[in-house]
Order: C-alpha cells, then sequence, then structure tokens
C-alpha cells in the first residue's frame, strides 16, 4: 500500500459498520509494480495489533 | 504587532513492558530521571499558586477523575520532594513527571516557528532518554489511550492583565474551535458522546467546560489558573487546554501562529462577528464532521462554518495587524489549506495531521475491509503517534515524502527569558539553587542572588557574557531593570 495511490480525499464512513461492498466505484487496473523498499509496508507488516486493547494510561491535564 | 511570547507543553504517552497505569507516576519519575544529558535538578515551585482562579478567586481543591484515582494504590519508590524528578534542560525547557507522563514544557520563544522547533526537539530528547532508560518502553505524542484516559498537550501565551476574561473568550474561542481543521491531530474512534469512526481532535471528547481552575477532571477549552510566570501586574498567562500534540511541525508552528495572531487581534479589541452558540458543541461537533464542510451554529441561530470563521481571522490581520514575515506566510498557508481541503487533497493531508492519518488509516480499512471499530485502526493511529523512529507510521510517511518533512531550524536564535535559562544551567549549574519560568536564583560566594526573567525583554545570547558567574548576573539585571 502506497497512500500516494490516491489523491482525492476517502469517502466519509456514512455509519459504523462493515465497509459496504457495492460502493467502491470504477476500479483501477491491476499494474505489476516493481518490488521497491517500502517503509510504510514495512512497519504495517510488524504492527502489534493487539496494541490499542494494551494501551492504558493515567489520565492527565 | 506585538510579538506573544509562546510555549507548548506535551504529556507523552509512556508504556513500559510489563506495567500498567497503576505503577505509571512511578514509571514516569523513573524515566525522566534516566534522562542523560546535563541538566539542573531543582525546579523552585515556590510561587506555583494551582487552586487561584484568574477570575479573582480560589477554590479549595482541584476535582480528579474518580476513575483515574483508583489508580493511585500503588507504592511509589521515591521520596515526595522526588516524586516530580524535575529538570531544567540546558535549552531551558523543563521536563519532569507530571502525573504518570512524562512532560516536556518547550523553552517560551517569540516566534511560533521557534516554538514549533522546540517542542519537535522534546520528540528527540524523550526518545534519547528511552536509550538511556534501560527497560522496554514505549513513547507515544498523543492525548489518549482510547479507553477514556486523556492527557494534556497545552499551549501558554503571554497576554496583558489589562485584557478582560470576556474580551478574550469573544476574540478567541471562535478561532480555538475553527483551527481544528486546520491543526487536529486526528484520532480512531470517540470515547464520550455518540459514536464516531473518525475524529479531527484528539482532545474534543473530553472538553465540558469553557473555562476552569481544573485540568484533570472537567475540562475546560481555557484553564484559568493564575501563573502568569511573570508580573501579576503587567501580564496574566493565557493556558490554552484545547490543543492536540501534533507530529507535523508545521502544523504545531500553525496552531500557535493562529492563537498569536487571535491574541493581537484581541489586544486591538478585535473580536469576531462570528460568535459560536456553544464553543463546547461547536468543537464536538468540527472534531465529528467527516462531510468536511464543518458547519456551526452562531448566537443568534445563524449557520456558518469553521473555514468562514477562519477566514474572518485572516482578513481582519491582514487588514488590522503588521504581520512579521512569519506570520503574513502562516495566513497564507491557511488560506491554501482550506482552499485545498476542497481541490487538492494531497496538499492538505500532507500537512495536516488528521489528514495524514485519517487518509493512511481509510486506505488500510479499504484493503483489508475492517470495520471502523477495528482495534487494529487505533493500533495504527497509535502507531502514528509512536516515537520509535523504526516503528512510527508518521516518519515512514515523512520517509516516503507523504507528509511534510520537518523544517530546518530557524536561521533566527530565539531571544527569549528562555535563553537566560538555558545558559545559566548549561554555564553556571554549580552555582544554581532554585530555577522557574519566572527566576533564577544563584549562590555566589555565600550569598543569594535572585534574579528575574522578563517575559517580554529580549535576551540576546551575544549579550550574555559567560566569563563568570557575577558578570552573567549583572547582565541579566540590567536586562530586568530596563524601563
Amino acid at each position: 500500500m502506497t497512500t500516494a495511490d490516491r489523491t482525492t480525499r476517502p469517502p466519509a464512513p456514512r455509519e459504523t459498520g462493515p465497509k459496504p461492498k457495492d460502493d467502491l466505484g470504477p476500479t483501477t487496473p491491476k499494474i505489476e509494480r516493481p518490488a521497491a523498499p517500502n517503509p510504510l509496508i514495512d512497519r504495517l507488516n510488524k504492527l502489534d495489533k493487539d496494541a490499542a486493547k494494551q494501551y492504558r494510561q493515567r489520565s492527565g491535564q | 504587532m506585538r510579538e506573544v511570547l509562546a510555549g507548548i507543553e506535551t504529556e507523552y504517552g509512556i508504556s513500559v513492558a510489563g506495567r500498567g497505569p497503576t505503577e505509571q507516576v512511578d514509571d514516569a519519575r523513573r524515566f525522566v530521571s534516566a534522562y542523560p544529558s546535563p541538566c539542573f535538578v531543582g525546579w523552585d515551585s515556590r510561587f506555583e499558586t494551582p487552586r487561584k482562579d484568574i477570575r479573582g478567586f480560589q477554590v479549595a481543591h482541584l476535582s480528579v477523575d474518580p476513575v483515574d484515582a483508583a489508580f493511585d494504590r500503588a507504592p511509589v519508590t521515591a521520596p515526595v520532594s522526588d516524586l516530580r524528578a524535575d529538570r531544567v534542560l540546558a535549552n531551558g525547557a523543563r521536563f519532569y513527571n507530571d502525573h504518570g507522563h512524562p512532560e516536556y514544557a518547550t523553552p517560551e520563544a517569540f516566534s511560533a516557528t521557534q516554538v514549533a522547533a522546540l517542542d519537535h526537539e522534546g520528540e528527540r530528547i524523550l526518545w534519547q532518554t528511552a536509550q538511556a532508560f534501560g527497560e522496554p518502553v514505549k513513547l507515544f505524542k498523543n492525548n489518549t489511550d482510547f479507553h477514556g484516559a486523556s492527557y494534556g498537550t497545552h499551549e501558554s501565551y503571554l497576554v496583558p492583565r489589562g485584557l478582560t476574561f470576556d474580551q478574550l473568550f469573544a476574540a478567541l474561542v471562535p478561532m480555538l474551535v475553527a483551527r481544528v481543521v486546520l491543526c487536529g491531530a486526528g484520532k480512531v474512534g470517540s470515547e464520550h458522546g455518540t459514536p464516531a469512526a473518525f475524529q479531527l481532535m484528539q482532545r474534543a471528547d473530553f472538553f465540558t467546560e469553557l473555562a476552569s481552575v481544573d485540568t484533570l477532571f472537567k475540562r475546560p477549552l481555557f484553564n484559568t489558573r493564575d501563573e502568569p510566570h511573570a508580573n501579576p501586574e503587567h501580564w496574566m498567562r493565557l493556558h490554552v487546554i484545547a490543543t492536540d500534540a501534533n507530529r507535523i511541525v508545521q502544523a504545531t508552528a500553525r496552531k500557535v501562529g493562529l492563537m498569536q495572531i487571535a491574541v493581537a487581534l484581541a489586544e486591538m479589541g478585535w473580536q469576531p462577528t462570528q460568535q459560536l452558540a456553544n464553543p463546547i458543541k461547536a468543537i464536538q461537533s468540527v472534531s465529528r464532521d467527516l462531510t468536511f464542510s464543518f458547519p456551526v451554529e452562531l448566537e443568534g441561530g445563524a449557520g456558518s462554518s469553521a473555514p468562514r470563521i477562519l477566514a474572518e481571522y485572516f482578513d481582519a490581520a491582514e487588514e488590522r495587524l503588521t504581520l512579521t514575515p512569519e506570520l503574513a506566510q502562516l495566513v497564507e498557508e491557511c488560506r491554501f489549506l482550506l482552499d485545498a481541503l476542497d481541490t487538492d487533497w494531497g496538499a492538505f493531508k500532507s500537512r495536516v495531521d488528521w489528514a495524514a492519518k485519517y487518509h493512511l488509516i481509510s486506505e488500510y480499512r479499504a484493503e483489508n475491509d475492517l470495520d471502523w471499530e477495528d482495534p487494529t485502526l487505533i493500533a495504527l493511529d497509535l502507531g502514528y503517534a509512536d516515537l520509535d523512529p523504526e516503528e512510527s507510521l508518521f516518519d515512514a510517511l515523512v520517509e516516503m515524502g507523504e507528509v511534510v518533512a520537518p523544517p530546518e531550524p530557524p536561521l533566527e536564535q530565539n531571544d527569549s527569558r528562555a535563553i537566560a535559562r538555558a545558559l545559566a544551567v548549561e554555564h553556571f549549574g554549580k552555582y544554581l539553587s532554585g530555577v522557574s519560568w519566572l527566576r533564577l536564583t544563584f549562590e555566589v560566594n555565600n550569598r543569594t542572588q535572585t534574579v528575574e526573567l522578563r517575559p517580554d525583554c529580549r535576551y540576546p545570547a551575544h549579550a550574555l557574557p559567560l566569563t563568570d558567574v557575577e558578570s552573567f548576573i549583572e547582565a541579566l539585571r540590567r536586562i530586568q531593570n530596563a524601563p
């Protein structure tokens, strides 16, 4: 994933819940890209998906 | 226009491996104590008055969060006198344990760009301390744990005592609400009120009051604690609570510059015609509006929007103030961003934290077909705030050019009173017995000498002799006694 793939605003979430399958709009053709270092993908792959459940803090000011 | 002295305090999120909120006060104390570079230990808190309200009264006690208070059971491994682990750093900043959070308070500066650079330096200082800490620790520059606990970033501005609070509120509150569009740090979900998938502001859920002396509970947009850190006859400190911790350095400069403009306009007696019917409701609705139109209700029932309110400030600033080049450029950038919000999303999201985060998370969610409630999205939010350069999603976005890189530090050196504090710590630390925002106390030849640092004066480094402590003190006194 590179966030540069999209230069328009993401659509506003209509409601919380599963992402609708039928409003994706026209699909872009699949283009094979040369593998290049992508620090974002590297870090997303390493992301601790449970971090949010474990993260608790004291209230501050 | 008078250049408005400003500073930012940030309480960082901290998570030590195997520990939790019950031990957090002790962890933060031990963490700050691990700061590895030269500093002065001995913050002078004798003149702090947290219960005194700027509106002319004193409260008996400050409110506490009853949920949070339950964590106060754990023993702390330090004497009370060392609980804060207060340090004054060699750049003039204060670094200490504030209620379980390592807090970095920037040195004061007149320039918004300099305040932002000093705030960014705080991230480096926190990370440097993490390397010296000796235990696995995660640090987050954010303002929420996503479970109902919030911790602050605050801004302080030096304001003439002659301005009444009514004048200040009328001139500043619409700006505080409207600037969220250009300065919010962004957050997945909500912690109070109606559910939200994503918000522009990390802190919006937590405000219930317009102004209050409290900050831990029933949080206000403005804190009214009467601690001017200056001569109280002439000055007061405007303590802004309604702000987020930004990662984009230019966004930090933007929020400070916008408030400096609003304060300067207030000093001229100006206030926007667009006064909000309910500022708390407005900041929360702007934060949650993902249609990006940001409507607000004005007094009298008319409608407006955050961008229209900002435009009124920009017009007034350009018409009425002699803007510094820095602030003139800032107004121009803000006008560009408001336009880019509709016409050039790529440019907007590269300069505004909430947009960069929203874009990243929306893309990830779409590719992985996740609900907005999926906790993975909060993990991404935390990843954006993560200070670890190897793991931070924000740093990855900068590396890829998706988000603007921090600017080069300003060429002009800071010349606020913080420079005097910094030089005292760096060169005359062995003579210091107390340091605060306002005062330096030295012990020289068995004599105590206290010097006041005036917030309205300039302390250029080249004018402060470093040959010996007595010449240094004498130079500070000359500035103190200047008309």
